[in-house]
């Protein structure tokens, strides 16, 4: 009876466990994340783009190649803050010869504490399995709400009702051979870079979207923290690290105009104190700024503006 | 480090197993510095102030018990109330008052920018309570600092209460305690049960509570459901964080006061705060109501009653004032708004006024031959005190005074219940799972209902859980895990829990 009852709780603990593996392996996407780290793993590269999604559709890995003959991977992404460029440029340099990190300040970024939502998770739950990933899970996981790292599944729960279509994908070829093609649709194209290019299509983007601003009194002292890590670690490996804040609609430059200026003038200040080469494009006239260059009033770029853009951006860096 | 992140609950985990690792004659130095840990990793430099109003009280109780002047004991026991009420009040109402005075003058005060201390409202009403039990000579004065110093800044009860007393928690902190199985299995459920109100309730809640209240212009026929679901969230949230400190408590060996007893089923606005936060309701009557009521002023105004109004009134009216005042304590202690101060005095004013006219209720009531006992009354008497209650919380959680009065008109002029699946839900705006959502709160708030209808009559529910076999035990304790995240919403949107601010 004794021996019955022992194997009954462990029959319940491991049901609840792999309940438990099996949700997070059903539930949790395909995302251009993995894809990026496959890339990350497997290419042959030398610069790495880091940033949030101002630099993803702006800095085109293939305009900064043809530019200045640089092989570089873009692994920028919404959501992403200083203590996921850390991590990822630390990924990085322990599987390539990286001589080149752009960082992409967007300088919203540093004025809110990171939102617990799926792109929260996802650049941590795709990292490649390392002493570093433990780092990066006692760094960001620990302060997370409880359920986000053993219950990985519990922010993608509600895609519960698209669960047939998820099991055919983890069963794909697609997804094995970490496919890229179901990330392009009518609005962008994901390209094996990590580089989104943005179609001049109305993807329903509202033109009143504000943009969050800088505001040296909301300042969050973890994103200047990773970003002196980032920035120490770059300087031991001997990496060049440049950073750069993307250019953004005219309209919305003159519309908050003090709280840009002061941003430019923070990042301009704390780059220098470091010693970090710091490119404001945010009033470079050499940049686009028409808000027809946009597909909406934060900044993201269409494919061709990201284009002329990282055209400059390479000539400015690199020669 | 909030209640919910998962540092929180390792570092408790590491807490409690060093705890009983330990000599027992230890445990209390370990809890302290755990506690300091616990303090020092959310505030930082703010800590000063906790040690500040620890110190503060310590020496002033013991200058108190030692002073044998009344006259001095007295100075020194309003200095060390003044010192630290103080310290609060600049903290906490120091804009509030360069509001007002702006408003008032038309002028510019520019605001000041505090940082406030984690926990300083509970912090300082609990040393504050100790100080006075010490004056009064209730309570003999800590004679060690130290020991005194984990009285003040205990780590679970820190950020959210319940506001505890000396005479009740001291000792069980300082005493030893060994590990405990069902002990540490019943703290466990707690814990649980209070993250599945906060998580599956309050959370899913908040989507609805917040469009409601932040866009209430756009959703005038809403405005009934909007306070509902405040009431749900407000409750979740509030009681289920107090469920996880007193768990954490038990995990300890450390029974913490209770702080909520089934509020929704008060029968009058003065029972529902004998259940809803009790520890402050206490604390008040303690400390604000008894003083007031037994003050030479109120005697003298108690005269003058008798003279003025008769006998009858005279009895009742010095109460009633008592009353006032003390809710308007409570709504000040509450937040530095106005909507506060008329959440107070609501509250205050309606125990005040149903105490003058306790008589003539029992005697309409023989009249209309309503039985004092029979169930439809006492469940009339549930749903009235639920509407008025749900009145106070239009001011709790309002924006301003004009708009809590502005949705309460709107609740009773205009009903399109419909809208309601408007409401987008989840982290990208959608109404997708809006219905699924109000599925969820509805599940959770039955789940609620049930437990609270079987805790109203009396069962101790975890100890039947207890009596049953551990297989069970363990799928239960399971399923309420699984439940968090199945149900419950991420904390991008819903963000901590509420009365940590205070």
């Amino acid at each position: 009876m004794r021996s019955f009852k022992k194997a009954a709780v462990l029959i319940i603990l491991v049901l609840f466990f792999a309940g438990n593996a099996l949700l997070s392996y059903l539930l949790y996407p395909y995302t251009y994340t993995r894809a990026m780290y496959h890339e990350m793993e497997t290419a042959d590269y030398d610069t790495l783009i880091v940033g949030g999604s101002h630099a993803k559709c702006g800095i085109d890995p293939a305009v900064l190649e043809s530019a200045a003959g640089v092989r570089a991977i873009n692994a920028a992404q919404g959501g992403e803050h200083s203590i996921d460029m850390y991590y990822l440029v630390r990924e990085a340099a322990a599987g390539t010869d990286l001589k080149n990190v752009i960082l992409e300040i967007d300088p919203s970024y540093w004025v809110a504490r990171p939102n617990q939502t799926k792109e929260y998770v996802s650049l941590y739950h795709e990292f490649p399995l390392s002493v570093r990933k433990a780092g990066y899970f006692a760094d960001k996981m620990l302060t997370a709400d409880f359920r986000t790292a053993p219950f990985e599944w519990y922010l993608y729960r509600q895609q519960a009702g698209h669960l047939p279509g998820l099991i055919r994908e983890k069963q794909s070829d697609a997804y094995k051979n970490f496919d890229i093609a179901q990330f392009t649709d009518e609005v962008q194209s994901y390209h094996e870079d990590g580089f989104i290019a943005r179609f001049r299509v109305d993807a329903g983007t509202t033109r009143e979207d504000v943009p969050a601003l800088f505001d040296r009194g909301d300042l969050n002292a973890d994103e200047r923290k990773y970003f002196e890590k980032l920035h120490a670690f770059c300087k031991k490996e001997g990496i060049a690290l440049t950073c750069v804040i993307t250019p953004v609609p005219e309209t919305s430059y003159e519309a908050h105009r003090a709280a840009y200026e002061d941003a430019s003038a923070y990042f301009e200040a704390l780059t220098k104190e470091q010693g970090i080469r710091f490119i404001d494009y945010l009033s470079d006239e050499r940049v686009p700024h028409d808000l027809e260059d946009f597909c909406d009033n934060e900044g993201h770029m269409f494919e061709d503006t990201a284009g002329r853009f990282t055209k400059v951006l390479a000539e400015d860096i690199f020669k | 480090m909030s209640l919910n992140s998962l540092l929180f609950i390792l570092f408790v985990v590491l807490a409690v197993t060093v705890y009983y690792l330990i000599p027992g004659k230890y445990q209390w130095c370990w809890l302290l510095a755990a506690s300091y840990m616990y303090y020092l990793a959310n505030s930082r430099g703010l800590v000063i102030f906790l040690i500040a109003a620890t110190v503060t009280t310590f020496f002033g109780a013991r200058f108190i018990e030692r002073e044998a002047d009344d006259k001095r004991r007295r100075l020194i026991m309003l200095a060390v109330l003044i010192l630290n009420f103080g310290i609060l009040g600049v903290l906490k109402y120091t804009n509030f008052i360069i509001f007002n005075i702006n408003g008032i003058t038309r002028g510019s005060i520019s605001f000041v920018d505090f940082a406030l201390p984690l926990g300083i409202s509970f912090y300082t009403f609990q040393s504050m309570g100790y100080l006075l039990d010490v004056y009064w000579k209730r309570q003999e004065a800590e004679k060690n600092l130290f020991k005194f110093a984990l009285f003040v800044s205990f780590f679970p009860q820190i950020l959210q209460g319940p506001i505890a007393r000396y005479s009740r928690l001291a000792g069980q902190l300082y005493a030893s305690h060994r590990a405990d199985a069902a002990r540490i299995e019943r703290a466990i459920l707690r814990i649980l049960w209070g993250f599945f109100k906060k998580m599956v309730i309050a959370d899913n809640a908040l989507y609805f509570v917040n469009a409601l209240f932040d866009e209430y212009q756009s959703y005038p026929g809403l405005a009934i459901f909007a306070v509902l679901m405040y009431s749900l969230q407000l409750y979740g949230d509030f009681s289920g964080g107090i469920d996880v400190v007193v768990g954490i408590g038990m995990l300890f060996g450390i029974e913490m006061d209770e702080n909520f007893r089934q509020p929704y089923f008060a029968v009058s606005i003065s029972d529902f705060w004998h259940r809803w936060h009790i520890t402050l309701g206490t604390w008040m009557k303690d400390y604000v109501f008894y003083p007031i009521s037994l003050s030479g002023w109120m005697r003298s105004f108690k005269k003058m009653s008798k003279n003025v109004f008769g006998k009858k009134i005279a009895r009742t009216l010095p109460i009633a004032v008592a009353n006032v005042i003390v809710f308007l304590v409570v709504g000040v202690w509450h937040g530095a708004a106005w909507k506060y101060i008329v959440y107070g005095l609501y509250n205050g004013l309606i125990i005040g006024i149903s105490g003058m006219l306790a008589d003539n209720f029992r005697d309409m009531r023989k009249k209309l031959k309503i039985g004092k006992d029979s169930k439809p009354f006492y469940l009339f008497q549930i749903v009235r005190t639920f509407l008025l209650v749900n009145i106070s919380w239009f001011f709790d959680r309002a924006d301003t005074v004009g708009q809590a009065f502005s949705m309460m008109k709107n609740a009773v002029t205009c009903f399109t219940p419909a809208e309601l699946l408007t409401i987008p839900v989840g982290p990208g705006g959608s109404t997708n799972f809006t219905l699924i959502a109000l599925g969820i709160i509805l599940f959770g708030t039955l789940v609620v209902f049930c437990v609270s209808l079987v805790k109203e009559r009396g069962t101790d529910l975890a100890g039947f859980i207890m009596e049953k076999p551990f297989i069970f035990r363990i799928a239960l304790y399971l399923i309420i895990l699984m439940m968090l995240p199945a149900l419950g919403q991420p904390p991008a949107i819903t963000g901590g829990f509420i009365y940590a601010q205070f």
